[in-house]
């Protein structure tokens, strides 16, 4: 063990300290945004990077982090997740992700993140520093937020408290629907789809135009204090940075003629959007380049969406997305086992994605398509100090991370599973 | 004609060489059992490996492939399956459906044996559903894929028959149909009354036999024999120590309760699947002689997962317990070779024993071991070709064989979509200028 | 009306009452049809029934006979029922309507070898899928005792469950089918016991050729089903359990018989009891099986047990023909063949797999012929009867020989049902059911004419005639 101040990473989780500045020294500095820096160092302080650099002097009183054969990475960001909303799958009581009702474009998944929730170190010790945790249910979800996985509390942790609208857009398709009397499905048929999705798009057409109404009224008042008073609409109020094009809407689809039908709704209802999942974008990249809409896909190791799709393509679909010219992102999709969002981009290698590419889809792509590229995603000066130092390459199962900072601060490796496998490792 | 016309239409992906030999080398072989041999042939003959080891000579008339920058990996063995199921994996309707076999409801055409092929599998032990403390009969198949369900079967495997511990038979995460009664049993006390009743039920049907038998042989009038039972028949092999039985378990307590029950009745448990907890009474499985088939990471999905940690396959073979990593998903048995490799880094377990989890500890925990799990001469040639070592995240398998026999490549495979994709475009426009039939409302939809 | 004598004054029956009853009952064939039932029948149905004297001798036709050459010119003489002499140079006796059917070919009638005609109703939506036949049925016929185990009516036999089959069988019989295989199609596994029936009117005791025929099975999951089996696997250890009980009851009686005194009697079950001809092996089981697993699913099963069978539905037969062949498996082939489902998304590409079944489905018969797999046709929930030899035309246009075509309808099916002493070809002796037509059977233009069933005649009338039919067009779709 090389590293000189392991001292500073036991039981030290989020506790203050005086002076809040680290140097990691000799490291291999992957900077995604950058070139790769041999021996070099970072210094963070007060919770940023303050400086990356072949040679850059220490702050006074800062711990130094030998980091010799090790690497440091820009933590990882997971776009798509439940973290925080969600602990046990099968038990309700625990589950804070799918709302009564098809329309809550009001409802904050940051209200519901619980700090405390295990799967937090569980992901971070892998090295995901950031996610954005969304919630799934109805046709308007909630709005998403965007979290580092370190904080007393989730104002600690958030990084943008509201990170995009999310939008089940619907499908077109039909599917099967279950009779639950005899617990049998039947395929909908396709008339019968066409008019649910019929329906559900004029509802969401005439949401959207509520709110446009109910904005332009408060504009007019706000010009004109003398108009008669609006009465406040939760619903409504909350739909306005989206409606002006200035937030994100999230929108969860996955087959090709769903994404169509998508990328023709946020045009002519003028939103901006980002497709969540999307398991058939390799089949309309030039399109998805054509109105530029990012992708963030995953994860990555899925079933084809058709049975007759190549039985790799949702491997290589970041590979097509990329030679397309598409800008995406890759996701673990999941809660419990964000961890794996390095081998899904690992995995995304393996299935023609250059190895670069694949580690940008878990950092800066991510930043960027989140629009927090200016704190995030690569080891810059200036941006949050979320890092992660390994003993190798990180898309590589058998690396191990040795450290994490995140905001700045060294957090501990311990999670719920290295307690129980320590106990009972001990077992006589 | 006509025949010829419909034999070419069926996937000719397996590749039957007429010499029957085959010679790979300039390979990596990650033999498992014995080591990595650097530079390594291997010879094939008759399906079966006939030697190992370096600059070996063929036969002229072999077929050899160059495999230089390869690593090949004895085929990985999934120990619980569910895919090529047709018409449901649970026989739900009854605590115990030990009457039902997954070889009578085997789909062979079903996708997802091309697509778990295409991911380095040639044999998977298929289980029925866990919805019943005593389940199914499984069955052991090799992923041949073009060939019939009689054909796929894994000749001479030892018959199995799973079991379920714990939420799953109890029913506690599934709603009860409107209309119909939540069965039997609702707790971990009724599961292992269940399963004690069948045991007893069928050691009364063993005696019952006995004693007919021993009268007739006696007795002047001809006499009525006992019924003959199929669920009594298969519980009675498990008792007689014919039937390996597979349980799904989650939990210490419901795991050591099985362990007590067999012993009671004079049997061991082969294999605990999933066997979350199973880090917690490591030495008493190991202890019982029997396997633990579990997942890499996978927890937190219910109560009874919630206590699983990513370290217990290592812990569990540590403490001596035979271990294996399984899918139970279509999608995670594509890559049980990286499942393997997060034992390296949870809990620090060495490259031949994470790779023996997924091929010769499955193979010992299904008694095929004699046959399968790694590359010894002898063994059938099962074996998969990789780009790069398979515990690294950019190994893509580009070749597997089976008994010598080449079911998938990664080369074929790019012509054989574009040969799907010509014909059913061809078939899409022939359609289209047919008129189509009249309305109905009666019209079969099958396949 | 080429050629015809007498018979336009009593066209519309209950205007002629008189003459219409009398040879009625001077009919030895006939002697508990009711007057009043006769007459319902003539105002329920919109056949114009010519009925008179049995004695008919059709001349001058071509006489497809099926079992023979082809008579380009001949006569065939039907008395009592039954063919009683087909040839060249039949002489005409004195007592014989004769009717000149020059122009006209005769072929027997045509046989639908697996239908639900003439039981208890049972419309119900299509259950996709899970039904081999298509079909979702409704609950078994209720019986007076409980019903034992689900699914489990192998006791019930078509023949005692014929119901007044209306217009269906009116239908069927103008587009030339005079005999069916009907066999009950409720949801079950056991189903019951079928019967070959001819599509002539009257009491349904004269309508059935044969009964029992088969056992039918059906391997599929009761849709819906709560109770075991319910699962795929569940059926066939289900299927297996009842061969093991069958012969267990049946040896239980057998022991008990020979020696009651002082032995505990065995239960009576007459679910156990119906199997147990099946079970020996001497009445057939009719299999449901479509896809070529199921088909090998469903012979292993069979053989497993020694059964003697028939399997229907067969779609993917051809995949097995020699081993079809070598064994001598016959299979009912259903003529409901498949079609796209056209409320889709246009652009909602269905797999290879799909696509392929339906391209290869109507080429299946043509491979089994070439093969040598015996086969017989079946309707298989077509609602249309006229897609019947339609659908069959088709099978013709994808290589099969007319001649293979039509001795799936005529005699290949009564072979395979057991019937060939008395269907199926027109020969002397055979059971006088036949059809005549304006030309070549599977020509599309082609009318039939005149159907004979039992000896009786019946003239199909075209409500809708100078409309197009209904689906009228060279591919017409099997439903």
């Amino acid at each position: 063990m090389k590293v000189a101040a392991i001292l500073i990473l036991r039981g030290m989780t989020s506790l203050a300290w005086a002076a809040d500045a680290y140097v990691i020294r000799h490291a291999r500095v992957v900077t995604v945004s950058g070139p790769v820096i041999e021996g070099g160092s970072v210094v963070i302080q007060d919770g940023r990077i303050a400086a990356v650099g072949k040679s850059v002097p220490a702050p006074r009183g800062a711990r130094i982090l030998d980091a010799r054969g090790l690497s440091v990475y820009p933590g990882f960001l997971d776009a798509d997740t439940r973290v925080g909303l969600t602990e046990i799958g099968s038990v309700s009581a625990t589950n804070d992700t799918n709302e009564l009702g098809d329309y809550n474009p009001h409802l904050l998944a940051y209200t519901a993140v619980h700090p405390a929730s295990e799967h937090i170190p569980v992901a971070r010790v892998n090295g995901i520093t950031t996610v954005l945790a969304r919630p799934l249910g109805g046709v308007m979800a909630g709005q998403a937020t965007l979290i580092n996985l370190d904080g007393w509390t989730v104002h600690e942790m958030a990084v943008r408290k509201t990170a995009g609208l999310v939008l089940n857009f619907p499908s077109i398709l039909g599917g099967r629907q279950l009779d639950p009397a005899t617990s049998t499905s039947r395929q909908i048929k396709y008339s019968e789809a066409k008019r649910n999705y019929e329906k559900g798009i004029r509802e969401l057409r005439s949401l959207l135009e509520d709110g446009r109404r109910y904005l332009h009224a408060q504009q007019a008042r706000a010009k004109d204090p003398g108009l008669p008073a609006l009465e406040a609409n939760e619903k409504l109020e909350a739909l306005i940075p989206f409606l002006r094009g200035e937030e994100p809407v999230l929108v969860s689809v996955s087959r090709k003629v769903d994404i169509q039908n998508a990328l023709e709704f946020a045009e002519t209802e003028k939103l901006k959007i980002i497709l969540l999942g999307a398991g058939e974008a390799s089949k309309v990249a030039d399109l998805l380049r054509e109105k530029n809409v990012p992708v963030i896909c995953g994860p990555v190791q899925s079933l084809p969406p058709q049975e007759d799709d190549p039985y790799d393509i949702a491997m290589a679909t970041p590979a097509l997305l990329a030679k397309a010219g598409v800008r995406f992102a890759i996701s673990s999709n999941g809660a419990a086992n964000v961890r794996n969002l390095p081998y899904e981009a690992g995995t995304a290698a393996a299935y023609g994605l250059p190895k670069e590419e694949a580690l940008k889809a878990i950092t800066l792509y991510p930043a960027q398509i989140l629009g927090v590229a200016d704190r995030l995603g690569s080891i810059e000066a200036g941006k949050i100090a979320n890092l992660v130092v390994t003993d190798g390459d990180p898309l590589e199962i058998r690396t191990n991370v040795k450290h994490v900072f995140v905001a700045g601060k060294p957090v501990s490796l311990e999670t719920k599973h290295t307690r129980l496998y320590q106990t009972y490792l001990n077992r006589p | 004609m006509l025949r010829k016309t419909w034999v070419l239409f069926s996937f000719a992906v397996a590749t039957a060489f007429g010499a029957e030999s085959v010679l790979i080398k300039n390979a990596t072989l990650l033999t498992v059992s014995q080591g990595t041999i650097p530079d390594g042939s291997i010879l094939i003959e008759n399906g079966k490996i006939a030697a190992v080891g370096k600059d070996l000579a063929a036969p002229a008339d072999a077929r050899v492939i160059d495999a230089t920058g390869q690593y090949v990996l004895p085929g990985i063995i999934d120990c619980h399956s569910h895919i090529a199921v047709e018409g449901g994996v649970n026989e739900g309707s009854l605590a115990v459906s030990a009457m039902v076999g997954i070889d009578d409801a085997l789909n062979p055409t079903d996708i997802n044996i091309y697509r778990e092929l295409a991911g380095g599998v040639t044999t998977a032990n298929i289980l029925h559903g866990s919805s019943n403390p005593i389940g199914g009969r499984n069955a052991v198949i090799k992923l041949r894929w073009g060939k019939s369900a009689r054909e796929m079967l894994f000749e001479g495997a030892r018959p199995g028959i799973k079991f379920a511990l714990g939420e799953n038979p109890k029913r506690s995460n599934f709603t009860t149909p409107p209309g119909s009664q939540r069965r039997y049993p609702a707790t971990r006390m009724g599961v292992e009354e269940v399963i004690r009743q069948a045991l007893t039920e069928a050691r009364q049907y063993l005696l019952d036999w006995e004693a007919y038998k021993a009268k007739q042989k006696t007795g002047k009038n001809p006499l009525i024999p006992p019924k003959k039972d199929l669920k009594l028949e298969t519980l009675a092999e498990i008792l007689k120590g014919e039937r390996l039985v597979h349980s799904h378990g989650y939990r210490a307590d419901e795991i050591l309760m099985l362990l007590r029950v067999a012993k009671e009745f004079g049997f061991r448990i082969a294999t605990f699947q999933h066997v979350l907890e199973g880090y917690k009474v490591a030495r008493e499985i190991a202890e019982a002689g029997t396997g633990a088939s579990t997942f890499s990471d996978w927890w937190a999905y219910k109560v009874e997962a919630y206590d699983a940690t990513p370290y217990n396959a290592a812990l569990m073979a540590r403490k001596g317990v035979v271990v294996s990593i399984n899918s139970d998903s279509a999608e995670e048995a594509r890559h049980l070779n990286q499942e393997a490799a997060k034992t390296m880094k949870y809990g620090g377990l060495s490259e031949t024993e994470a790779l023996k989890l997924v091929t010769l500890n499955p193979a010992k925990q299904l008694q095929i071991d004699h046959r399968v799990g790694s590359i010894d001469v002898g063994k059938d040639a099962d074996l998969v070709l990789y780009n790069a070592h398979p515990l690294s995240v950019y190994a893509v398998p580009q070749k597997v064989l089976i008994d010598g026999q080449v079911y998938f490549d990664r080369e074929e495979d790019r012509q054989r979509q574009r040969a799907l994709e010509a014909e059913k475009r061809k078939l899409m426009e022939a359609e289209k200028s047919r008129p189509t039939g009249l309305p109905s409302q009666e019209r079969p939809t099958k396949p | 009306m080429k050629g015809e004598r007498s018979v336009q004054g009593w066209k519309t029956g209950n205007q002629n009452l008189q003459l219409f009853v009398l040879p009625f009952f001077q009919s030895s064939h006939l002697p508990f049809f009711q007057l009043f039932g006769g007459l319902l029948f003539v105002l329920a149905c919109g056949t114009v029934r010519a009925d008179g004297p049995v004695i008919f001798a059709l001349t001058n036709a071509r006489v497809v006979t099926v079992s023979g050459p082809v008579l380009e010119k001949g006569t065939v003489l039907l008395r009592d029922g039954l063919i009683e002499a087909v040839g060249a140079d039949v002489s005409v006796p004195a007592d014989a309507w004769v009717i000149d059917a020059a122009g006209l070919t005769i072929y027997p009638g045509l046989i639908d070898a697996l239908t639900d005609l003439g039981l208890p109703s049972q419309q119900q939506p299509a259950q996709e899928g899970s039904q081999p036949a298509g079909l979702h049925p409704p609950a078994a016929p209720s019986t007076a005792r409980r019903q034992e185990k689900p699914g489990m009516t192998p006791y019930l036999r078509a023949a005692d469950l014929l119901v007044d089959p209306g217009r269906k069988a009116e239908d069927a019989r103008n587009a030339g089918i005079t005999t069916v295989l009907t066999a009950p199609n409720h949801r079950g596994i056991f189903l019951g016991q079928s019967a070959i029936i001819n599509l002539g009117e009257g009491d349904e005791s004269h309508r059935v050729v044969r009964s029992p025929v088969a056992l039918h099975i059906r391997l599929s999951p009761m849709a819906g089903s709560l109770e075991f089996p319910r699962s795929l696997m569940g059926v066939l250890a289900y299927v297996k359990q009842s061969v093991y009980d069958s012969r267990h009851y049946a040896e239980a009686w057998a022991v008990y018989k020979k020696n009651p005194r002082g032995a505990k009697r065995p239960e009576t079950d007459r679910s156990l009891e119906a199997l147990e001809p099946a079970v020996r092996s001497e009445m057939p089981v009719v299999l449901s099986a479509s896809s070529a697993v199921e088909i090998q699913r469903a012979m292993d099963l069979a053989d497993a047990f020694h059964l003697t069978y028939i399997l229907a539905g067969g779609q993917e037969a051809y995949k097995l023909a020699p081993v079809l062949k070598r064994k001598q498996i016959p299979i009912l082939v259903s003529l409901n063949f498949p079609e796209k489902e056209r409320d889709s998304h246009p652009e909602e590409e269905e797999p290879l797999r799909v696509l392929r079944w339906r391209a290869e489905t109507p080429k299946n018969p043509a491979r089994l012929a070439e093969e040598g797999v015996p086969f017989a046709f079946y309707s298989d929930g077509i609602n249309n009867a006229k897609h019947f030899v339609r659908n069959a035309a088709r099978a013709v246009r994808a290589g099969l020989s007319k001649e293979a075509a039509l001795r799936a309808m005529t005699l290949g099916a009564a072979e395979i049902l057991g019937v060939d002493s008395q269907l199926g070809s027109i020969e002397p002796g055979k059971i006088a059911n036949l059809v005549l037509t304006t030309g070549d059977l599977f020509d599309e233009k082609t009318k039939i004419r005149y159907v004979f069933v039992d000896g009786r005649r019946y003239e199909p009338v075209d409500v809708e005639q100078g409309k197009p039919a209904e689906g009228a067009g060279p591919e017409a779709g099997g439903v």
